[in-house]
C-alpha cells in the first residue's frame, strides 16, 4: 500500500513546530505546575491564557449564536448556508476554551465542582454553568452533521425537532455568558484602571461579542473559501457586516457615555501607556470599523470586507486584553509578560482550532455541496464531454 | 505590552501569509485557465467550430481569434513549432492557414473563413506547447478580419451542434485508430476507466499521420 505523505508547506511546518512545543509545555505544566511554565503570580494570577484563550476565545465564538438567532429566531433564511460553519467555529471555540481553562486552573481535576457544589452568588459559578450548558447546546446543534455523515436518520429527526428550543437556549446562555465575562471585572473596581472600569462592562462585553461574531464568520468564510477553493458568500457576509456596524455603534455610544459619566477625560487625554492603549483600541477597534463597514462599497468588496472585519476582530482582541491585562498592570506593578511556554500553549490552542476546523470541514457536510468540476465548467460556459461516456454511447 | 505583543504576532502572521499568497499567485499565472482533464474534451459554448478542428471567437470589432480545439491538443501529443502565414495576408476559406509541427511531421490547418490576417499570437510562436494546456484562451493562433462576418459564420458549428459533432469526431477517431493503428486504439484502461487517447498520434507511423490530416483536418 502506498502511503501518501502530505506536502510540507510553510504553514504546515509552523503547525508541527507549534504542536511539538505545545506538547512539551503541556507535559511541563501538568508535571511541574503553573510556576514552571508561567510568569503568573499571586499579584497577577490571570495572564495570557485567561486574557486571550478564554476571554477572546469565547467572544470570537459568538458567531454561532448570532447566526443561529438570525436564522431561527428572526427567520432570516438566507444566512442558513453559513450557519453550519458558524456553529462549528463556536463549538470548537468553546471546546478549546475549556481545554485552555484546564491549563490555567491550579487544580484542573476539580473542574467538575460547580456541577454539584453550587455557589449561586459567584460570577464564576455563572460562567462555569454557562460554558458547560452552552458547549452542550453547541454539541447538540452540531450533532446533525455527524448523523448525516453516518446516515443515522432517527437521531437526526430528534435533534431537528429540538432545533428551536436548542437555539433559544443557546442564545440565552451566550447572552448570559458573554456579559458575565464582563461582570467578572466588576468585582475588582479598585484594581482596574479607570478607563476600563464601568458598571456597563457586561453590556459592553455583550455588544462587542455581537459585533465580533459576524466578523469572525467573515474571516472564517474567507479562509475556508481559500482552503477549500469555494466561492465566498459575499452577498450574505456584506449584509451580516451591518450587524457588526450597528453593534459597534451602540458600543460607541455606551463607551462615550462611560467617559462622560466617570469623567475619564483626564485619564484618556494624558500621555501614558494606558491612554495610548485606550486610543489604539478605541480608534482602530471601534471607530475605524464603523467608518469602513458603513460604506456599502467596502461591504460589497471581498477584500474591503475582509480587511474591515479583520480590524474589528483585532480591536476586539485588544479590548479583551486591555481589560484583562493592561488595566491591571498599573495597580499590581507585577510587570507581567508571558513566559515562552505560556505563549506556546496559546499558539497550540489556536493551531488546534485551525486543524480541527479543517479536518471536520473536510469530512463532514459543513459547507453546501459544491458543484462538481464538470458542473463548474458548464456554469463557466464550457461543456465537458467525457471520452468514456462517448465510447459508452457507441457500444 | 501583552496586548500589543498579541496583536503584533497576529499581524506578523498575516503579513507572512500575504507574502506566501503573493508568491503562490505568481506561480498560478502560468497555470492554464481551464482545467483540462485527459479523460474528457472541453467545448466552450460560445465559440464557433469548423469541421477542420479550428475554433473561432467572435470579437467586438467583428474580427475573430482562431485556434485549434481541445481534440487536436489532446490527440496530437507534443507540439514543437507553429508556422503561420504573415500578418496582412489575404486568405480564402479552405486555404492553408497555419501548420503545427511535431519533429519532421506537420499538420496543415485550413482557414475556416475568407478574410485577412491581422495579428499573430507572438507567445504561441515562442511556446507552442501552450496549445496543449490552454487551447481556448492563451492558445489562440491568429486573428482574422473576415470579409463578411454574417456569411462566414453561417457554415460553422456552435452550441449543441458543435457538441454533437465533437462526440461524433471522438467516435470516428476511435474507429480510425482501431483500423489504422490498432495497437494504439483508445480503450478503457484498468478499473479507473482512464483512456489512452492523449498523444495517440505521437506514436503512429507517417502513413497514419497523413491519413489523419486528410480525414480530420483538411475538411470544410
Amino acid at each position: 500500500m502506498k502511503i501518501k505523505i502530505p506536502k510540507l508547506t510553510f504553514w504546515s511546518s509552523v503547525f508541527w513546530i507549534i504542536v511539538a512545543l505545545g506538547i512539551y509545555s503541556t507535559i511541563l505544566r501538568f508535571t511541574k505546575g503553573l510556576g514552571a511554565v508561567t510568569n503568573l503570580s499571586d499579584e497577577f494570577p490571570w495572564g495570557l491564557w485567561i486574557g486571550f484563550d478564554v476571554l477572546c476565545g469565547v467572544g470570537l465564538a459568538a458567531g454561532g449564536f448570532v447566526i443561529a438567532a438570525a436564522v431561527y429566531i428572526f427567520n432570516l433564511e438566507e444566512y442558513k448556508s453559513i450557519l453550519p460553519s458558524a456553529i462549528l467555529t463556536a463549538f470548537l471555540g468553546y471546546l478549546l476554551v475549556i481545554i485552555a481553562l484546564l491549563f490555567d486552573l491550579g487544580k484542573p481535576w476539580n473542574i467538575w465542582h460547580p456541577i454539584i457544589m453550587w455557589n449561586p452568588e459567584s460570577v464564576m459559578f455563572e460562567v462555569a454553568w454557562c460554558v458547560m450548558l452552552y458547549t452542550t447546546v453547541l454539541a447538540l446543534e452540531f450533532s446533525p452533521f455527524i448523523f448525516q455523515k453516518f446516515k443515522l436518520e432517527k437521531p437526526q429527526k430528534i435533534i431537528k425537532s429540538l432545533t428551536i428550543p436548542l437555539v433559544v437556549a443557546g442564545v440565552i446562555l451566550s447572552t448570559l455568558h458573554q456579559s458575565s465575562l464582563g461582570s467578572l471585572y466588576l468585582i475588582v473596581p479598585e484594581k482596574l484602571y479607570p478607563i476600563w472600569y464601568s458598571s456597563n462592562l457586561p453590556y459592553l462585553f455583550f455588544l462587542s461579542a455581537v459585533a465580533v461574531g459576524p466578523a469572525m464568520v467573515t474571516i472564517e468564510s474567507y479562509l475556508s473559501s481559500r482552503a477549500f477553493k469555494r466561492e465566498i458568500e459575499i452577498h450574505i457576509l456584506s449584509k451580516l457586516a451591518k450587524v457588526t456596524a450597528v453593534a459597534l455603534m451602540v458600543y460607541l455610544v455606551l463607551k462615550i457615555q462611560d467617559i462622560i459619566k466617570y469623567n475619564l477625560f483626564s485619564y484618556i487625554f494624558t500621555l501614558n501607556y494606558e491612554a495610548i492603549m485606550f486610543w489604539i483600541e478605541f480608534a482602530f477597534g471601534v471607530i475605524l470599523p464603523i467608518i469602513l463597514l458603513a460604506n456599502s462599497r467596502i461591504r460589497s468588496s471581498k477584500k474591503g470586507l475582509f480587511i474591515a472585519q479583520l480590524i474589528t476582530v483585532l480591536g476586539f482582541i485588544l479590548n479583551r486584553l486591555n481589560v484583562s491585562i493592561t488595566a491591571l498592570e498599573n495597580y499590581t506593578q507585577a510587570n507581567y509578560f508571558p513566559k515562552w511556554t505560556e505563549i506556546t500553549v496559546t499558539l497550540f490552542m489556536v493551531a488546534l482550532g485551525f486543524a480541527l476546523f479543517r479536518f471536520i470541514a473536510k469530512h463532514l457536510p459543513i459547507f453546501p455541496p459544491e458543484v462538481s468540476e464538470k458542473r463548474k465548467l458548464l456554469t463557466e460556459g464550457f461543456e465537458v464531454i467525457s471520452i468514456k461516456e462517448v465510447f459508452k454511447e457507441q457500444t | 505590552m501583552v496586548a500589543l505583543f498579541v496583536i503584533a504576532t497576529i499581524l506578523t502572521c498575516i503579513a507572512i501569509d500575504l507574502l506566501i499568497q503573493r508568491a503562490h499567485k505568481k506561480r498560478e499565472i502560468y497555470q492554464p485557465q481551464v482545467m483540462l482533464s485527459p479523460e474528457s474534451f472541453v467545448l466552450p459554448r460560445g465559440y464557433f467550430f469548423s469541421k477542420a478542428h479550428t475554433w473561432l471567437e467572435l470579437l467586438f470589432s467583428g474580427k475573430v481569434y482562431v485556434g485549434v480545439d481541445d481534440f487536436i491538443s489532446k490527440v496530437t501529443g507534443k507540439i514543437d513549432a507553429i508556422e503561420v502565414l504573415p500578418v496582412g495576408e489575404k486568405i480564402k476559406k479552405g486555404d492553408p492557414l497555419f501548420k503545427i509541427k511535431q519533429g519532421e511531421r506537420t499538420l496543415t490547418f485550413i482557414s475556416p473563413i475568407n478574410g485577412k490576417i491581422t495579428e499573430i499570437n507572438p507567445s504561441i510562436l515562442e511556446s507552442p506547447e501552450t496549445i496543449l494546456n490552454d487551447p481556448y484562451f492563451n492558445g489562440w493562433i491568429v486573428m482574422i478580419e473576415p470579409e463578411d462576418v454574417s456569411s462566414e459564420l453561417k457554415n460553422l458549428l456552435i452550441g449543441n451542434e458543435a457538441s454533437q459533432w465533437l462526440r461524433n469526431e471522438i467516435k470516428r477517431f476511435r474507429e480510425f485508430i482501431s483500423i489504422e493503428a490498432p495497437k494504439f486504439s483508445p480503450e478503457p484502461t484498468l478499473v479507473d476507466g482512464g483512456l489512452v487517447i492523449k498523444g495517440v498520434l505521437q506514436n503512429v507511423d507517417e502513413k497514419t499521420w497523413e491519413k489523419f490530416e486528410k480525414e480530420f483536418i483538411k475538411r470544410i
